[in-house]
Formats: C-alpha cells, sequence, structure tokens
C-alpha cells in the first residue's frame, strides 16, 4: 500500500514553482469547462434567449435556424472545444442584450469593481493587522476581550445587512454620505467600508491566532527570557515569522472581496462587474455571466498563484513543505 | 485541562444546544405561532411603525412583519440544514474515495476539487443561480456545488492520514476488505471533524442563501423569507426603516447563534483544540 515515488513525483516535489504553473494551467483548464458546462445547463437556450432579449417571440423554424448557426445542436464537446479556440483568441462572445462583446463590457467595468475591492484591502489591512497584533499582545486582557467580542458579532454580520444599516445610519440619518452616485470618493466610501469590516473582522481573529502560535514557540520564549524588550521582539521576530499566515490570507481575500462585490455594489449602484452581473442575470445575458465567472476565477487563481510564490520568498521553509497535496502524501507514505 | 474545564466547556455546549433548539423550534412552529397572517395584506395597516400590534411594524401592503420573520424562519433553517447536509455528503464521500484509493482516483477527484475551488465561492453560487434561474431547489444546487469542496478537502486529508495507521494495518491483516476498513475505521475517525465543519458552516451558510435571496435569486416574492425582506425593505428605508432592522436582527441572532454553537461543537470535538 506504501507509495513509491515516481520520477514525476520526484520532479514535482523539486521544481516547486514550474509545478505550480502546470497545475495552474491544468486547473484553468478544467475551470473554462466547469464554466461552460455550468451554462449549458440553463433551462432556455441562448438561441431562445437571443430573440427574447430583443423582444422577438421567435418561430420555431427560426429557432431552429439559429441554433444550427449557433453550433447548439452538436455535441456539448464540440460546442466547448469551438468555445475554448474563440476564447483563447481572446473572444468570449457577445452580451445578448447589448450586442456589445463581453470582453469589451468586462474591460470596461473590472477598474471600477478593482478600485472598490483595493480600497476595501487596504482598509481591511489597515484596520485587522494592528487590531489582530494588540489582541495576541495583550491576550486575556480587556481589549482583547473587547476586540474578539466585536469581531465576533462582525463576522456573523451579512454584508448586504450592513450595506442597508451604513446606508440608514450614515446618509440617511445623519446625511454624512450621499445614498447612491459614483465618481466621487465620498460615494466610495459606504461601499468600501461594507465590504472592509465583516472581512477586517475575520482577519482580526486569524491574525490574532497567527501572532499567538508564533508567540507559542521556543525561540520567543528564549528572546523573552534574554530580557529583549517587547517591542523589539514583535518588530524584528514575531512580525517576520507571522507574515506568511497573513499574506496567504490575504490572498484568499480576493475571492471574498470579488464575491461581496456583487452584492455591495448592486445595493450602491456601483458600476462594477458585481452589479454587471446581477443585471445580466435578471435579463439571462449567459455570455456575460459566463464571461463573469471565468474572469473571476482567472483572477483568483492567480491572487492564489501570487500568495504561494510570495509565501515561498518569505519563507524557505515553505518551499520543503509545498502545499497542501504533496504535504499530506508525505506524512501519510512510510 | 482539569475536570473544571471540561464542565465549563461541556456546560456552554449544553446551553448552546438549548438556544440553538429554542430557535429551531421558533421556525418549526412559526407559521403556527405567528400573530398574524404573514401572507395577508391590511392595506389600512401599511408602513405602520413597530407597536404592540404589530410588534415589528407592517410592510407596504400592511403585512406583520414579526409575523413574517417567523413564517420565513422555517423555510431559512430547514433548506440551510439541507444545503449543508448535501455538502457535507457530497465532500466526504469525494474525499474519501481520493483518500482511500489513492492513485488514479487521487489525482483526478483532486483536480476536479481543486477546479471547484478556483471559483469564489460566492461569485459561483451567484452565476449558478442565476444560470439556472431563480427557485428554492437552484439555489440547494448551487450552495451545495460550491459548499463541498471543503469536506472533501478535510476528509481526504484526513484518510490519507488515517490509512497508514497501525490500527488500520491490523484490521487489513485480520483480512479486512478496503470497503470494510473505509466504513468501519476510518469513516468514524473523520466524523468528529465533519461534524465540528458542519456546525461551523451553518452560520455562513444561512447568510449566503439569504444574500442570494437578497438579490431575489432564491424565493419567489410572495413566500417570506429573510434576504427578500431586506430587498423589498431597500426602498422604504426613509420611511419604514424597522423592516430592514428587524429581519436583518433576526438574521444577525440566529448566525451568531450558530456559530458560538459551532465554536463549541470544535472545541469540544477537536482533538487538537483539547
Amino acid at each position: 500500500m506504501t507509495r513509491r515515488t515516481s520520477p514525476f513525483a520526484r520532479f514535482w516535489k523539486r521544481h516547486f514553482i514550474l509545478s505550480r504553473l502546470i497545475s495552474f494551467l491544468l486547473v484553468l483548464l478544467g475551470v473554462s469547462f466547469l464554466t461552460f458546462v455550468v451554462s449549458s445547463l440553463a433551462p432556455s437556450d441562448g438561441a431562445e434567449m437571443y430573440y427574447l432579449s430583443r423582444g422577438i417571440t421567435p418561430s420555431p423554424q427560426l429557432l431552429e435556424e439559429t441554433r444550427e448557426q449557433m453550433g447548439l445542436n452538436q455535441p456539448l464537446l464540440v460546442q466547448y472545444l469551438h468555445w475554448l479556440q474563440n476564447l483563447l483568441r481572446g473572444d468570449l462572445g457577445e452580451s445578448y442584450n447589448f450586442g456589445e462583446s463581453v470582453l469589451r463590457q468586462l474591460t470596461r467595468k473590472l477598474p471600477n469593481t478593482l478600485a472598490l475591492a483595493g480600497a476595501a484591502f487596504l482598509l481591511t489591512a489597515l484596520l485587522s493587522l494592528p487590531l489582530g497584533a494588540l489582541a495576541a499582545v495583550r491576550r486575556g486582557k480587556v481589549s482583547d476581550l473587547l476586540i474578539r467580542a466585536i469581531s465576533f458579532v462582525g463576522v456573523s454580520v451579512p454584508n448586504f445587512w450592513l450595506a442597508l444599516l451604513l446606508l440608514y445610519f450614515l446618509a440617511v440619518q445623519l446625511g454624512l454620505f450621499p445614498v447612491i452616485g459614483t465618481g466621487v470618493l465620498k460615494s466610495m466610501a459606504l461601499p468600501v467600508l461594507t465590504l472592509a469590516l465583516p472581512l477586517s473582522c475575520s482577519y482580526v481573529r486569524q491574525i490574532r491566532t497567527a501572532f499567538l502560535e508564533e508567540m507559542g514557540k521556543d525561540y520567543y520564549i528564549g528572546l523573552k527570557a534574554r530580557g529583549i524588550p517587547g517591542w523589539r521582539i514583535f518588530f524584528s521576530h514575531l512580525l517576520s515569522g507571522a507574515l506568511s499566515p497573513i499574506v496567504t490570507l490575504a490572498g484568499m481575500s480576493v475571492g471574498s472581496l470579488l464575491g461581496g462585490a456583487a452584492i455591495v455594489e448592486t445595493i450602491f449602484g456601483w458600476p462594477g462587474l458585481g452589479s454587471m452581473v446581477v443585471d445580466a442575470i435578471r435579463v439571462r445575458d449567459y455570455p456575460v455571466i459566463q464571461g463573469y465567472v471565468l474572469w473571476m476565477a482567472v483572477i483568483y487563481l492567480l491572487a492564489g498563484l501570487v500568495t504561494d510564490l510570495v509565501c515561498c520568498l518569505l519563507d524557505p521553509r515553505q518551499r520543503q513543505k509545498g502545499f497542501w497535496r504533496r504535504n499530506v502524501r508525505k506524512e501519510g507514505a512510510k | 485541562m482539569t475536570a473544571k474545564g471540561l464542565t465549563g466547556k461541556r456546560l456552554r455546549f449544553i446551553l448552546l444546544a438549548v438556544l440553538a433548539g429554542g430557535l429551531v423550534l421558533l421556525a418549526v412552529l412559526g407559521p403556527y405561532i405567528a400573530p398574524q397572517d404573514p401572507l395577508l395584506g391590511d392595506a389600512s395597516a401599511s408602513l405602520q411603525p413597530p407597536s404592540w400590534e404589530h410588534l415589528c411594524g407592517t410592510d407596504k401592503l400592511g403585512r406583520d412583519v414579526f409575523s413574517r420573520i417567523l413564517a420565513g424562519a422555517g423555510s431559512s433553517f430547514s433548506l440551510t440544514f439541507l444545503m449543508v447536509l448535501l455538502a457535507a455528503l457530497i465532500g466526504t464521500a469525494v474525499g474519501l474515495m481520493a483518500g482511500c484509493c489513492g492513485g488514479f482516483t487521487d489525482s483526478l477527484l483532486s483536480r476536479v476539487t481543486d477546479v471547484f475551488l478556483a471559483f469564489p465561492s460566492s461569485v459561483f453560487a451567484i452565476a449558478v443561480a442565476g444560470i439556472l434561474g431563480a427557485g428554492v431547489l437552484n439555489t440547494v444546487f448551487a450552495l451545495g456545488l460550491v459548499w463541498w469542496t471543503r469536506y472533501a478537502r478535510l476528509t481526504r486529508a484526513a484518510a490519507m492520514q488515517l490509512r497508514e495507521r497501525d490500527f488500520i494495518w491490523q484490521a487489513r491483516f485480520g483480512g479486512a476488505g478496503e470497503g470494510r476498513i473505509l466504513l468501519r475505521y476510518i469513516l468514524p475517525e473523520v466524523v468528529p471533524q465533519v461534524v465540528t465543519t458542519i456546525s461551523l458552516d451553518i452560520g455562513n451558510m444561512m447568510m449566503s442563501l439569504a444574500g442570494l435571496s437578497f438579490l431575489g435569486l432564491a424565493a419567489q416574492p410572495p413566500a417570506p423569507e429573510w434576504g427578500y425582506m431586506l430587498y423589498e425593505s431597500r426602498t422604504y428605508m426613509q420611511t419604514a426603516p424597522w423592516m430592514m432592522l428587524f429581519p436583518g436582527l433576526a438574521l444577525l441572532i440566529t448566525v451568531i447563534v450558530f456559530n458560538l454553537l459551532g465554536d463549541s461543537v470544535r472545541d469540544m470535538l477537536d482533538p487538537s483544540c483539547r
């Protein structure tokens, strides 16, 4: 039952970055296939939606012709290969609704979403790093308990409800921000807060754990025993030790920021990818939904890749440990 | 840990379990104990602020918000439990298969898991629910499709570590087949971790579900559903803030109780925390 290491496995183990890139490409292929399969699950097919979105009720004959034209009668795999071919040429199809190319629509909206997500990410980092570190250093004290209690409640607040509350209290009651609008920095404040607050709460908890873990190690006790002041241990030792879990956390946050953006953008009328896809869902604009999912997955995957590489640079131990799949296999094999 | 610490943990768990059980009971009994018909509107009582007659006020159609919250709890709870169990079931099956069979099966299943993991979960759920169209079953499908991966990862890693352990080898030498080992020896070892993850997931799942129905992707309009109630309340924010306050509060309290319960289950079951 014991697994023998094949030459392939050895190669996989040694060339960390190369193996990571190969698996990235493989997963990308799978992602494109899954995206395609999911959109083919739709109850009404493309040809029908194409006409309905233009306000035309097509005759069965016309429908059949369009299906033929769009290649919808071919087997799924053939359709997929055709779609993939177009994809590689950068052609994601046309939006049924606007007749605009999906790629153009995506690139037009992407900067807005990136601005929102970037600002939220920055705010999250600014909030959660100091608070998480503080809670860890003052473990068991009042400040720690307070931070933990608040962050626990914060994790349980649904983001769309938070958006409504912020809108009600800050915009409607106090009049600090415009309820809706774009362009100005002020109108960005509420969506950014909505995205950043729940995320910060979950990060405070995890950053606290990362620091506490680091503080439980022998070197910390040794440094303490030698009488080195706490702040120096913190900045020159603890911080670098806890950095790689924090970077990993940051990489994963890309996913929740992008996902959360869909709801938040819709509420605040922010013209980004999220509100675009919600609109597309309302009118069943499949190519747009398809393109959106694909882009999100690519961005998310890229973020994961960059995170791994950064972690690898930060922490040479990581290179031996690898990521979870091989890590476990090594422990599992005798 | 001393005996005292253990009883403290147990006490906390029992208290929270009772609390969560109470919420579930409220959800089950919701439609029967609701003071007013959650679907019946009364145009003369439109958008009334909270009073003794309408504890949480009324909405645009004059429906009692408190009754709607109670009636909506049932579908929220049952859907959430259904989806979490579905995800756990699929994930555990896939993870155990991958972990125990190894080799090609493992690589294949791991790749498939990786592909599903590559989508940010809420993005994928929104897209799947959007493509399939609004509806409760589609939502269950969409969220189940997204959430099983963590169970697969968890059980796979656990199974791989377990199957080289001495007691498994002993069972193998004793003539137990792979299927028997899987079901009688590995599965029971994995269950605590799965249960922990399930209990931690309930709160998140409930929020995701409410998020989807907030976008109009889950429940159909006349049915009372917390997420959709919040969506409707958006328009009346200035005149009727109670419409958004109370359903959100109900959701928040439920999620907090289940998150606390999840934490306490983890404290009780997870060997690494003992």
